[in-house]
Formats: structure tokens, sequence, C-alpha cells
């Protein structure tokens, strides 16, 4: 049961809501029917020798047209003929005549609707002043032409003057695509988000207007104040009501003020009053379309102008207020100063770094704010670089009110401004302190890590300095001796004493070496040629090897590009790899322990490898193996590749590991050239 | 006694240059060389009466030496000497019946000393 009543209560939704969708569009086409019947019942009352003022039936086709998709355009365009062919007629109007403007109206129509549909973006809006104007040409001027040639053909044929009905059937259609279809497009069809807005809350402002319009038209057509016609004064009462509508409420407020004008005048026009007393029936209608016409185009065309104002001004506006947001929800300071470094902006965060109300903060000098001995030290690189227009930046260790010690990184460049011209200068200051404490913290430990290698470090000391000691003690007592003698050997005392000083010197340098090494200190990157590491951390390396009889093979490439580096940490790394590759093979015959040490170069980089004849990388843990604290020695910190890592990449560059298709690992590290 | 030689062989030039000095200033004739492959082919073990070996040298190490001459049959008083002052090798240098272990820096007296006694030995053994 619940199987099938259920997809039948999902078919009654659809059926519903389809059922609305056809009851919704019936209900537009009666609409429109009606619209039809009305507007060319009251256009056809007039009588065939004055021809309608208005030719409301096109404005009523058109805006249908514009409404809807052109596959459904045939029910409107057939639609009409049935109201058109009851609607009683003056008599001397022949059917002939009528299904002749059938074709034209329909014809008008679909073109003006499918010329709307191209030029503009929305049809149902004029976005610009160039679409009014385009319509302007398109709907009010050439399609009303053409179809007067073709209407007054038609009229010359029951008789009538045709240049007389030209203008007639011209300007009936003209005012009626100036005055009626806006005011249909912007009143009735969908109303655009700003215009609910003011619809929604009619404010005082709109009621003023209103009544102020209704009033001043109400008093130009009075016929007791309008005995002068159109040169009377009160005639021009409602002009300024015009205007302020268009200005203030865009084509929404000129178009309903036209309509309310057109109202007013059109019925006094009927009623043969004001303006219009004692004028023929032509003659009242060629007035009001004069009238209409010459009020209604300047005026679409103010409020057109006002619209692209208020949406210059609107989205000048938004833009401010979003890039005014950015910048004062920055947790980055960000200020700008003239060339005396005078503050004329600061953002919310400055104020708070500062302890002052932004606004409080301008008119002070930015140098003058920073820490004294900040000042000291960057206020002269600041105004070289203002004298000179050039960016300039510093780090500085800032002490908060807070008493905290924070790092910040600033950054201060001239500003271009909208002319073209350099007036001010802006800096930006980042709280940096994250990084540096985690700069520190590799620097700790990559000490630490030196420090976890100086057991490694202790035999090849030994092998450095007990080697120039044990020269010089033996020397020392040779001379001793030599000197017990009767006839002590001068010159061979001598040759002692020489080699001495040089084995004295000899553990000098290891010393400094050593020490070198193990000295913590900030990464500083030269120029320099990998094979003179390379050639540096042998020497140290080379005793060790005897020691664990490693022979050490090398394939350096002839030249290298030079690197940006620095020269103790890539020792260290290096170091790290021979001493990784030397332990691994602690358990490999001794015949076969060789490690390869070879440099290269491409176009980008220099590679340093170092491959071992040893236990090899565990499959899986290749991926690892830079991590902290992972180590394939039993004995080892693990610290060693994972400092060696960190600092390959502080230099941009890259550390990998893979194991040898013939046994143990290679180990390379390679850095961008200089 | 006095006419007693000894052989040297270090890899490190400073080193093997300041022992043979001071042996030869001790009144010890010392012909010295820079690896075992060059003391061997030079043929002269057989004729000293003592060998000062250096325990970690390139190629053939001090240890490997010693047995070479032992297979050899030339049983030889051996000093070693090492910049390495490793436990692994002091063990193995003593085990193999070495007069002595000195790990350098060390006081040219002391190695004197066992020289003289050893020497004084293998001469009443003669």
């Amino acid at each position: 049961m619940n199987a099938i009543s259920k997809p039948r209560l999902g078919l009654q939704a659809e059926d519903l809501q389809r059922l609305a969708g056809a009851a919704r569009h019936t209900f537009a086409f009666l609409a429109f029917e009606l619209a039809f019947y009305v507007g060319y019942s009251s256009a056809m009352s007039f009588s065939q020798a004055m021809a309608s003022p208005f030719w409301f039936p096109d404005s009523i086709l058109l805006c249908a047209l514009l409404r809807t998709p052109p596959r459904v355009w045939w029910m409107f365009v057939l639609g009409v003929l049935p109201i058109r062919l009851s609607v009683a007629v003056p008599a001397d109007v022949p059917y002939s005549f009528l299904l002749w403007c059938f074709s034209v109206d329909s014809l008008k129509g679909v073109v003006g609707a499918l010329v709307m549909r191209r030029v503009m973006k929305d049809p149902l809006r004029f976005a610009s002043v160039r679409e009014f104007l385009l319509y302007g040409l398109w709907i009010v001027a050439l399609i009303p032409a053409a179809s007067a040639v073709g209407g007054a053909s038609a009229r010359y044929g029951l008789g009538y003057d045709y240049w007389q009905a030209f203008e007639q059937w011209f300007l009936g259609d003209a005012v009626a695509q100036l005055v009626v279809t806006p005011f249909i497009l912007y009143w009735l069809f969908g109303v655009p988000s700003e215009a609910r807005a003011w619809h929604a809350r009619p404010s005082r402002e709109v009621l003023c207007l209103t009544l102020g319009l209704a009033l001043a038209s109400g008093l130009a057509v009075l016929p007791r104040l309008t005995s002068a016609g159109f040169a009377e004064p009160w005639f021009y009462a409602p002009v300024p009501f015009l205007f302020w509508a268009a200005i203030r409420f865009g084509m929404r407020g000129a178009t309903g003020a036209m309509g309310i004008l057109a109202l007013t005048f059109v019925t006094a026009a009927l009623l043969g009053e004001g303006p219009f007393a004692g004028r023929s029936p032509t003659d009242t209608a060629l007035a009001l379309q004069h009238f209409l016409m010459l009020r209604a185009a300047p005026l679409y065309l103010v409020a057109l102008f006002a619209e692209q104002n208020q949406g210059i001004a609107r989205s000048l506006r938004a833009s401010e207020a979003r890039y005014r947001e950015v910048v004062e929800s920055q947790t980055d300071l960000v200020c700008r100063y003239t060339p005396d470094t005078t503050l004329t902006f600061a953002n919310a965060a400055c104020g708070r770094y500062f302890g002052r109300r932004p606004e409080q903060l301008l008119g002070s000098k930015f140098v003058d704010l920073l820490p004294a001995d900040v000042r000291e030290r960057v206020s002269p690189q600041i105004l070289q670089s203002i004298a000179r227009r050039q960016l300039c930046s510093w780090d500085q260790e800032t002490l908060l009110p807070s008493n905290a010690m924070i790092w910040q990184h600033w950054v201060s460049y001239p500003i271009v401004g909208v002319d073209g011209s350099l007036g001010e200068f802006q800096a930006i200051g980042r709280d940096i302190t994250d990084r540096k404490r985690a700069e520190e913290a590799t620097l700790n430990l990559a000490h630490v890590s030196r420090l976890a290698v100086v057991g490694e470090l202790t035999a090849m000391v030994a092998h450095e300095i007990n080697q120039p000691l044990g020269a010089i003690l033996s020397n020392a007592e040779a001379a001793e001796l030599l000197l017990e003698s009767k006839d002590p050997p001068l010159h061979e005392i001598r040759n002692i004493l020489a080699d001495i000083r040089k084995s004295d010197l000899r553990a000098e340098a290891a010393i400094r070496r050593i020490r070198g090494l193990l000295s913590k200190r900030e990464i500083n990157l030269l120029p320099l040629d990998l094979n003179d590491i390379v050639a540096e951390v042998l020497r140290l390396v080379v005793g060790d090897a005897t020691r664990r009889r490693v022979r050490v093979r090398q394939d350096l490439a002839q030249e290298l590009p030079l690197v940006l580096g620095d020269r103790v940490y890539l020792q260290q790394v290096l170091l790290n790899l021979l001493v990784n590759a030397m332990d691994a093979m602690r358990d490999t015959e001794p015949a076969s322990r060789e490690l390869t040490l070879s440099t290269r170069a491409d176009d980008w980089s220099v590679e340093v490898a170092v491959a071992d004849h040893g236990h090899g990388i565990p499959e899986g843990r290749l991926r690892s193996i830079f991590e902290s604290f992972y180590t394939t020695k039993k004995d080892g910190m693990g610290l060693g590749l994972s400092i060696a890592r960190s600092i390959v990449e502080t230099h941009r560059g890259k550390i990998a590991a893979w194991n040898n298709p013939n046994g143990g690992a290679t180990f390379s590290f390679r850095v961008p050239v200089a | 006694m006095t006419s007693s030689s000894i052989v040297v062989v270090d890899d490190d030039e400073e080193m093997r240059h300041a022992l043979a000095r001071l042996l030869t200033a001790a009144g010890f004739p010392t012909a010295s060389f820079a690896s075992a492959e060059a003391l061997l082919e030079a043929g002269a073990a057989e004729s000293a009466d003592c060998l000062i070996l250096d325990v970690h040298l390139p190629g053939l190490s001090g240890l490997d030496l010693r047995q070479v001459l032992q297979a050899r049959g030339l049983e030889k008083p051996v000093v070693f000497i090492t910049a390495y002052d490793d436990r692994e090798s002091r063990t193995r240098a003593l085990a193999a019946g070495a007069l002595g272990y000195f790990s350098k820096p060390f006081a040219g007296r002391s190695l004197l000393a066992v020289l003289a006694r050893a020497l004084e030995n293998a001469g009443h053994a003669h």
C-alpha cells in the first residue's frame, strides 16, 4: 500500500505545481487580453478623424512580448484578433482596415521585442542612457515611422490626407511607446530591489512628491487658472515635481510621475478643459502628444543619469567600505605618511599597537612612534628610502605594554596616487614573532643536533688534534735528548722547533674548524662552490673513515655553478650524511665499505650525493626518514636528518633519500644556483 | 743493544718524522714508512728488532700488519700507537701480545722505557 501511495503523493505534488503554473500562465494571458481590450477600446473610442493620441495596444503587446519567451508569442499576437474584430468601431472603419492594422501592429510588436532583446541587457529595464537612446531610436522613432507609412497609406486609401494621417499615426505610436511602455515596465512588471525598498516604506518624501505632483498637475489643467492656455505659468507647475521624482527616484519615479501627469492631462483633454479648451479634437490630440513627449524624453534622460550616478556612488561607497573593512580588519599594521613621516592614515591595528585611537595618531610622525632603539637604527634608512622613493624594510623587536616581546617585519614604500604623483608612503608592519620563534627553534634544534654528532666529532677531533700534539711531544722530547748530548746539533734542533710550530698551527686550524661547526649562529647565505664544502668536510672525515675502514670515492663535477649557501650549515648537512653513511656500513664486510661522494649540476641547482653500501633504508620508512626523531640507528638521536632537511629547505633546496639497486642507500641534497 | 734497529709505520708525516727523530736521538737506528704496504715492499721488517705501528693505517691496519708478519713467521716485538683511543683496538692489541699501546700524544720517555725493556729481554733471549 505504502509503496504505491508514496509515488502517487509525489505525482500529486508535481501535478499541483504544474496546475499552479498553468493557472498562472492562463491568468497572465487573460490579464493581457483584458488590458488589450481596455486599451484597444479606449484607443478606438476616438473618432477616425482624430485618431488615438495614444496607441495603447502597441505598448501592451510589446510589454507582453518582452515578458514572455518567443515560442509563445503567437498566442499573444493571435489572441488580440478576436478583440480587434469584436470591439465596436466607428461605422466608417472597414474590416479590411482592421485586418491591415492588425498585421502592421503585430509586426511592430514582434520586431520591437526582437530589437529590444538584442540591444538591451535586460529588455525590461534601461540599464544605461545608451540603452534608452537606442530604445528611443528603434521603438519610439524608426518602428512607429515605418508603421505610419503603412497606416497612412491605408488611411489614404480611405480618403484621408496622407501626411496628416502619417503624423497622427506616428505620434500615437511614439507617445504610447515613450510614455506608456516605460510606465508598464517600471510599475506593472518586476520591481527591482532598490525600487522595492522605496516602495515598501512609502516615505514622507514619496508622499509629498505624489501629492505635490497631483496638485500641480491639477492646477495646470484647472479651467479657471489656465485661461492663457499653454502660455499660462501654472501650466509649468508640475515641472519641478517631475525632476524631483526623476532625480531622487530614477526611472521608477520618472515613469510614475509621467503617469500622474499624463492621466491628468488626458482627462483634461477628453473633457476639453484647461489648455485644451476650445481646440479641435485633432489639435487637442497633437498638443497632448507634443506636450507629453517633450516632458517624458528629457525627464527619462535625467532619471537615467541620476540612476547611473546613484549606481556609481553606491558602488564607490560599497567598494570603499570593502577596502576599509579589509584594511581595518587587518592584524597587520597599516599606515600612511607624508615625506616627513607625518601620519595621514592609520588602521585599527596600528591604533591598538601604538595604544591610541587611530585618529589620535594622525599628525604624529611615524619615526617618532618607533621605540627609541629601533628609531636610532632604522630612521636614517627610512628617511633615505623616502628621499630616493624606494622600498625599505626592517625587522624590529618590540616590548609591548603587556610586557610581551614581539617581532615585527616592516615594509615602507612610496604610493603612486591616482594622478601618477608620488605623494605619500605606506608602511605595513607584520607580527612575525611566531616565525622568529620557529627560526630560533630550528637554530636551537640544529645546535642540539650538532651536539648530538659531537660523539662522532670527538673521534675526528681526536685525529685532528692528537696527531699534531703527538708530533709536538715527540719532537720536544727529541730536542731535549739532543740538548743533553755533548755537542748538541743546533741545526737539527732548529728543524725540530720549526716542525713543532707547524704542528701547532695544524692543531689550531683543526680546533677552529670544529669550533665553527659547533657554533650557533644565524644562517648567512653567500655564493659558494659546493665542491669546496665537500673538500672541507672530507678533510674532517677522512681520519674517521680510515679508522672505520671506509674507502671514500669522489665523483665530483669539474666546474660547478655557485650556489647561495651557508658554508657551515651545509658542511653540517654533508657531515651528517657522511657520518650516517659510515654508521650504516658498520656491519658491512670491510672490503665493501665504500661510499661515493658525488656532485653534479643541472640548469638550476647543484646536487651533492652520498651513496653507501650499508643496510639501506627499510621500505616504507623512506617517506618518514627526514622527520624528527626518526632514526635507523640504535644509538642515534634521529635529529640529524630532520635538521639537515630544515637547513636544506632554508636554502630553498630539497633533500632526498633512496635505496640503491645494488645495496645501500643514497642521500642527496640539492640547492638552487645563485 | 744500541745497534737494535726500529721500524716506525705511521701515515701521519709529522708524527712519523718526530718519532724517528726521538728514537734516533735516543740511539736507535730507525727506519720509517707511511704504510704497511710500503714496509712489506721494502722488506725492512725482517731486520728490525722492534716495530712501532700506528693502528689506523690506510689499507692494511697496524693490527693486520702484525698478523701478516706473524703468518710469515716474524714474531717481532710490537708497540701500537694510535690517535683514536678506542677500547676495541686497545683490547685487540694487548690480547695479541703487544708490548705497549700508546695513544697520541704520549710521553716519549714511556715509549723509550718500554723499548729498552723489550730489547733488553730480546737481547738476553739471543
